[in-house]
């Protein structure tokens, strides 16, 4: 197996060095840069397996870098944030990127969160809980072949882990699903305390599936707590 | 004019509150208007008694003078009848003198009183008299000053003394009062940013002075405070970068010595304790500099607390958890992150010290003027002597396990009161702390 090629952008150069050592000793291929203008450079030459970009960065902001790229670049991407500042983790999760990682972190978690974001993002398809066929309910029709979900035939756009969350909720239309198993299956991770990741997901597909119908809409109910339930068509 | 009688109305409701006795405005009301009436007064009663006697010896004059006259002419006329018709119709008492001599004409009197009054006389024939009249008694003038305390001059000095006391303690009282408000807000919304009134501190007087230099003293405090906050976060940030690489080399390190090597756990776990003091630090420090306007949203309670207790079981499965909000539709429009934080460090708090299996409850209600949060735990409370400081940075309990630093019920209370309200503690009265989170009902949605 090939090994996977991370871009680390981060404007701590010694920090740089060190995550790349720690993650080249995990068997990944490491390149570090370590401001916006130079990562947008390193992209147009070919684009990476995956991303970890800080958000503090001297200059242009890691936001302001993945507002960028987004639509050019999709590969995925892990948002190192200060820790505790809520408001920028939302806003990097709304904003395209798969996760988040406080900082400073252990390596370890950046390590498994990287596994983690990689392994959904190779097609979802491995993981065994893609539907095997096309969905169709309530107006949404969902593709898991062609990963392309249809709003009164007109295409969505969804990131990939917005994907896969609405696939699996289809797929399990009527049933409540807890926030522990959609973390575990749409992440690829343990949920940890006070991680609002999933509800920042969820509430993101809520929108976009809101907009595609021109009005308000409730086909992904909370159940306070529990989880969150695809509302199943009634026949 | 609305506007105008709006004030006159607050202006009187101020004025006529409770304890109002106390209060400056009406102290000086009354000193001034005491003062000013007794001055007033005692100077209209002098002049007005000067001026009495002054007329009723005119009067007494003339008519003796007639009298004396009278008396005189059927004297010199040897006309006998003059002392009888004259003592008859007499009102006025007489003592006639011819001039230069001792004797007076009206030998069946006798002497006349000492302070007489005295007026010289000539008559027809031209023949020269003196004439002594008593004076009226005392008496008559103390009736007449009473009569003058009740006159219309007294009242009109009554009103100007009123009018005068109002004006003067308005004077002075109303702009105390405009700066008492100015420290009052500054003390309130937390915001020492603000100065006082435009007019007031324009003022050339003691009082223009006294709120400019208490602007200058608000902005010295300001700057300090800044500074402080400034220089604690930018350390806390400094601190950061090296410690995310000392968790990287330290996780090289464990790649090397292998994972379960107790020596690089003990790393790990001291780093993760750095992390978290620095970033309630953080935390703390920009709460006191967060803009009050910023991202308010509308957000259902129950949901809020739904999270919460979500959380609540993540971290202790074990731990029961209670929730009840009243009415259940109960939706604020405030800084969700703000209350969501004190509440999250409230339940942290009652987490780490309070046993496992010791219920926690969550409830909000509707109050006439509050919107009340109350969260409360089945622990053994707070100690009497801590309780107190509960909220003071870096205070500790003891019997805590895990890691505090003695930075979130103060990051609790610093994010109640930024949303204009009150958090207070207390231990239950069956057992258990309670925190009461006390909101304006401003922050109700709709």
């Amino acid at each position: 197996m090939q090994s996977k090629q991370i871009l680390l952008v981060d404007d701590d150069v010694e920090l740089c060095e060190l995550l790349a050592d720690y993650l080249r000793h995990e068997g990944f291929e490491l390149e570090s840069v370590n401001d916006a203008e130079a990562a947008l450079a390193r992209l147009a030459q070919g684009v990476p397996d995956l991303m970890v970009l800080d958000i503090m960065m001297p200059g242009q902001s890691g936001l302001e870098l993945l507002q960028q790229m987004r639509p050019r670049f999709k590969l995925p991407v892990i948002m190192l944030t200060g820790r505790g500042d809520d408001i920028d983790r939302i806003i990097g999760l709304e904003m395209g990127a798969d996760d988040y990682l406080a900082k400073p972190c252990n390596p370890r978690e950046l390590l498994a969160r990287i596994r983690a974001v990689l392994r959904r993002s190779q097609g979802s398809t491995a993981s065994g809980s893609m539907p095997q066929h096309v969905l169709s309910m309530q107006g949404i029709c969902l593709d898991p072949g062609l990963r392309e979900v249809r709003v009164n035939d007109e295409v969505l756009e969804l990131t990939s882990t917005e994907f896969n969350l609405l696939a699996l909720l289809m797929q399990n239309a009527g049933q409540v699903l807890g926030k522990e198993l959609l973390t575990e299956r749409v992440l690829h991770r343990k949920l940890t305390a006070y991680d609002r990741a999933m509800d920042v997901h969820v509430s993101r597909v809520r929108q976009k599936l809101a907009t595609a119908f021109g009005e308000e809409c409730d086909l992904i109910k909370t159940v306070r707590g529990q989880g969150y339930q695809f509302v199943r068509e009634e026949l | 004019m609305t506007t105008l009688f709006q004030r006159l109305q607050s202006g009187l409701s101020r004025v006529l509150a409770k304890d109002w006795f106390r209060q400056l405005f009406w102290k000086m009301f009354l000193v001034i208007w005491l003062v000013s009436a007794i001055g007033m007064t005692s100077v209209f009663l002098y002049l007005s008694s000067r001026v009495d006697s002054v007329h009723r010896l005119e009067v007494l004059e003339a008519r003796a003078r007639g009298q004396a006259q009278l008396m005189l002419e059927r004297y010199e006329e040897n006309d006998p009848r003059w002392l009888r018709e004259g003592r008859d119709h007499h009102r006025v008492r007489l003592w006639i003198y011819p001039q230069g001599s001792d004797q007076p004409i009206t030998t069946w009197r006798r002497e006349p009183p000492a302070d007489a009054y005295v007026f010289n006389l000539t008559s027809d024939a031209g023949r020269e008299y003196r004439v002594h009249v008593p004076r009226p008694p005392d008496g008559v003038f103390a009736d007449r000053l009473l009569g003058r305390l009740f006159s219309l001059q007294m009242g009109l000095i009554l009103v100007v003394s009123s009018l005068s006391g109002l004006l003067l303690s308005a004077l002075v009282v109303r702009p105390i009062r405009q700066l008492s408000r100015h420290v009052h807000n500054l003390h309130r919304q937390q915001d020492l940013s603000l100065r006082a009134d435009d007019r007031l501190s324009r003022r050339r007087d003691e009082l223009g002075e006294l709120s400019r230099e208490f602007d200058q003293m608000a902005e010295y405090v300001e700057t300090t405070l800044l500074n402080q906050q400034r220089l604690l976060q930018d350390v806390s940030h400094e601190l950061r970068a090296p410690l995310a690489r000392l968790q990287a080399a330290a996780g090289l390190a464990e790649q090397r010595l292998g994972d379960d090597n107790p020596l690089s756990r003990r790393i790990n776990r001291e780093c993760e304790r750095l992390n978290g003091l620095i970033a309630e630090i953080v935390g703390y420090t920009r709460l006191q500099q967060a803009d009050s306007n910023s991202d308010t949203e509308v957000f259902s309670v129950e949901t809020l607390f739904a999270e919460l207790a979500a959380d609540v079981h993540f971290r202790q499965p074990d731990r029961p958890v209670q929730i009840a909000v009243q009415p259940p539709q109960l939706k604020l429009h405030l800084q969700r992150s703000l209350l969501q934080r004190a509440l999250h460090n409230g339940i942290d708090n009652a987490l780490r010290h309070t046993p496992e299996t010791a219920a926690l409850r969550i409830s909000a209600s509707l109050n006439n003027d509050t919107v009340e949060i109350r969260l409360r735990d089945r622990g053994p409370g707070v100690s009497p002597d801590l309780l107190p400081k509960l909220f003071e940075p870096f205070v500790r309990g003891s019997g805590g396990h895990g890691e505090g630093y003695g930075l979130g019920m103060s990051i609790a209370q610093r994010a109640i009161v930024q949303l204009g309200g009150e958090l207070q503690a207390h231990n239950h009265p069956d057992e258990g702390l309670e925190l009461i989170i006390r909101l304006p009902l401003s922050v109700l949605a709709n």
